[in-house]
């Protein structure tokens, strides 16, 4: 079965170009104004808490029209409530605005926090996509998560194969579906544990410049070559991926400029196309390379991955 | 267009239904905006048998950091359709309202100033000019968490303030987190009395109240790398010791990564039925982890399942935040957690000169024994293990004030 590719939307405007690129599923952030007015930045609702770019959809009204044009392409939207640390009125106050979002037609949430998750257990006809800011995820996880609208779960970006091999391999419920980080924004640590702010004001904390005692290294010069994946890339790793029981490839690009995004699905799309005619993990890569990337690529890998065959 | 987040509009649409009048409101994202009108789009076909009858125009002000809302009757405003796009009908909402103007500029001039910033500036720069960041402090970094502490702590004004630390350690169970091989080490072979004021001494805190502490409780283990974790048998030995000495005992697990898990519940089975002490408890810092255990040990969460927002540079955007990381029963103090990376980012470093290039440790070489990632002096962190942590220069006032979340307080010097 061929992997379907989940883009992040910041604006409804990148919907119908997103689709026409080839992505199979979009996701994106709602953010109701008054909720803005009530918590502000400092208690965001999902992990996107920058408010001088486009990275959640930011009225109903959007949503509405955003939900015709769903109807009308037939690409699934989810929708992300992943923030990670949320008290009970946020979390009373999100399953509100979730079933707002049910009544403007959206059924499938991102969600991180597993109280939140559980007072969604009542209601029916939705699917839950457990975010990887839950935490490091392990096999034990599943004999307790039974809800009946889990539909899927997102493994987080420092995941390994092995590790995502054998956490599929060991879940219970069979139906689940899988999604791992494929393109763009490899931090530096683990989403789930990163109490730190992300604000227009600041610069992220893992960009703060840093040193090593008695060791010449310092801050990352990040220098822009435009090259797919420059800020992470897992595509070498796709033919892992897919025997690991992977059904979705996230491509990070909320806030990212539509085109970028459409260069981007368009690369996924590509290399999924030279994972389908592959006759083995190596015949994939070298040709996935030599197509995708003849100048050389990132080496910002996802993924360690072994070379030879399996 | 408009960010959605520092400008909207809630539009209140009347209609007749049943020949009764009905009330709606409706959240619209503002596209454009000038200093006379806005647009905004609908669904196609909403505004049939509609109209709209007010606005409440929101806008966010940088400074007081607040959103400007302004109320327009339908007298002040007039609505014109200007296109019906493919999956939306645009429209042009025309504010003949002063107050609007005003609003429209003001937030134009910061939206303005911010692509300014952010084109021109370098992101020290754009902080500065946002909020309180300090320029050119950036490569005047500390050396290490030592330095920290011993800047803190022989600070006079740090102790006379610092009374107040007796009187709440005369009420909590105070704990001393053995988070690495050093202090375990220390904990083992030296008399108690001794590893206490060598511990407080090697932090300079000795003249400091912390140093006060009675300390009735041991964590062993090291919340952020699950490599930290002492062997089995070093487990057993530090129960012993512990128990000997009339302390408590919690054990502390790191996240347990997937293939690690068949042989840390392995550990804690042995562990748990091998010791002689009373009351053994089990902190976790995953969910699968505290699902499984749960179900037969004294298991509580720890601090990296309580979330918050934690960052030493709040304080430059006037934030007041609650820093100190806490688990289910304790909090931790001086140093709290902002970031933790489960593939070990030093090991990066150290290994490809690059801290974005980590991944899974199998043979962990202990670079944490002898390296630091050290930061600029005035954010009072350092990279400690695969996390940052951040020393709470106000841990006093904060620890009174979480007072009521904790029955113990965990020293993690």
């Amino acid at each position: 079965m061929t992997m379907k590719i989940v883009a992040g939307m910041g604006s409804l405007d990148d919907y119908e170009d997103f689709c026409e690129a080839g992505a199979d599923e979009v996701f994106t952030g709602y953010v109701p104004l008054n909720y803005m007015e009530c918590y502000g930045r400092e208690k965001p609702i999902n992990r996107r808490e920058v408010i001088y770019y486009n990275v959640s959809l930011g009225s109903f009204s959007e949503l509405l029209i955003l939900n015709d044009m769903k109807a009308a392409l037939g690409k699934e939207v989810s929708i992300a409530f992943n923030a990670i640390a949320l008290s009970d009125s946020q979390r009373e106050e999100i399953v509100e605005i979730i079933r707002k979002c049910i009544k403007a037609g959206y059924t499938h949430f991102i969600i991180a926090d597993l109280k939140l998750i559980k007072m969604l257990e009542d209601i029916d006809g939705i699917f839950i996509e457990i975010s990887g800011e839950l935490g490091e995820p392990n096999h034990l996880l599943f004999d307790e998560l039974s809800s009946k609208n889990l539909s899927r779960f997102i493994f987080p970006r420092q995941s390994s194969i092995e590790e995502i091999e054998n956490i599929i391999s060991l879940n219970p419920n069979k139906k689940m579906e899988y999604e791992a980080f494929l393109l763009n924004e490899k931090c530096h640590f683990t989403g789930a544990y990163c109490n730190s702010v992300h604000c227009d004001e600041l610069c992220h904390i893992c960009k703060v410049p840093y040193k090593v005692k008695g060791m010449e290294i310092g801050r990352n010069i990040e220098e822009t070559t435009n090259i797919p994946g420059e800020t992470g890339c897992g595509l070498c790793a796709l033919w892992d991926l897919r025997k690991a029981g992977i059904t979705h490839l996230k491509l990070v690009s909320r806030g990212n400029s539509g085109e970028e995004t459409v260069k981007d699905i368009k690369t996924i799309k590509e290399a999924l196309k030279i994972l389908d005619g592959a006759k083995n993990k190596n015949d994939y890569i070298a040709n996935m390379k030599k197509r995708i990337f003849p100048l050389g690529c990132s080496h910002n890998c996802y993924y360690t991955i072994d070379k030879e065959d399996k | 267009m408009i960010p959605f987040s520092i400008c909207g509009a809630i539009v209140k649409l009347i209609y007749e239904q049943n020949h009764i009048m009905q009330e709606e409101y409706l959240e619209v994202r503002i596209l454009d905006l000038s200093t006379k009108s806005f647009s905004f789009r609908l669904p196609k076909g909403y505004l049939k048998g509609k109209q709209i009858d007010s606005l409440e125009i929101k806008f966010y002000s940088f400074e007081p950091k607040k959103y400007l809302t302004l109320f327009v009757e339908k007298e002040s405003f007039t609505i014109s359709l200007l296109k019906e796009e493919k999956y939306y009908d645009l429209y042009e909402a025309y504010i003949f309202c002063k107050d609007f103007e005003a609003y429209a500029g003001m937030l134009s001039r910061e939206y303005l100033d911010y692509i300014d910033y952010k084109l021109n500036l370098s992101d020290e720069e754009l902080s500065n000019k946002m909020c309180d960041y300090p320029l050119n402090e950036e490569d005047d970094f500390s050396q290490g968490r030592r330095e920290i502490e011993k800047a803190f702590f022989e600070n006079e004004n740090n102790i006379t303030d610092a009374g107040k630390l007796e009187e709440v350690f005369k009420v909590k169970e105070i704990g001393i987190l053995l988070e690495n091989r050093q202090l375990i080490a220390d904990f083992m072979d030296k008399p108690f009395d001794k590893f206490i004021e060598d511990y407080f001494d090697r932090s300079y805190a000795t003249n400091h109240p912390i140093s006060k502490a009675l300390i009735k409780r041991i964590y062993i283990g090291n919340p952020y790398c699950l490599l930290l974790f002492p062997k089995k048998e070093v487990i057993i030995a530090l129960i012993e010791k512990a128990k000997a000495l009339g302390l408590e005992v919690t054990i502390v697990l790191a996240p347990v990564s997937e293939m690690k898990v068949t042989e840390v519940i392995s550990d804690i089975d042995y562990i748990f039925n091998k010791h002689s002490m009373g009351k053994l408890e089990l902190q976790v810092n995953d969910w699968g982890s505290y699902y499984h255990f749960r179900k037969s040990i004294n298991v509580t969460k720890g601090l990296l399942l309580h979330k918050g927002r934690k960052d030493p540079r709040d304080k430059y955007r006037g934030i007041k935040s609650e820093l100190l990381s806490r688990g289910e029963k304790e909090i931790f103090f001086p140093f709290y957690q902002t970031n933790t990376s489960t593939f070990c980012c030093l090991n990066a470093l150290v290994t490809k000169n690059d801290r974005g290039k980590s991944c899974r440790v199998e043979a962990c070489e202990g670079y944490c024994s002898r390296y630091e990632i050290l930061y600029p002096k005035h954010l009072n962190m350092v990279g400690n293990y695969n996390s940052i942590l951040a020393f709470d220069e106000n841990f006093v006032s904060d620890i009174i004030s979480m007072d009521s979340k904790a029955e113990r307080l965990v020293i993690n010097l």
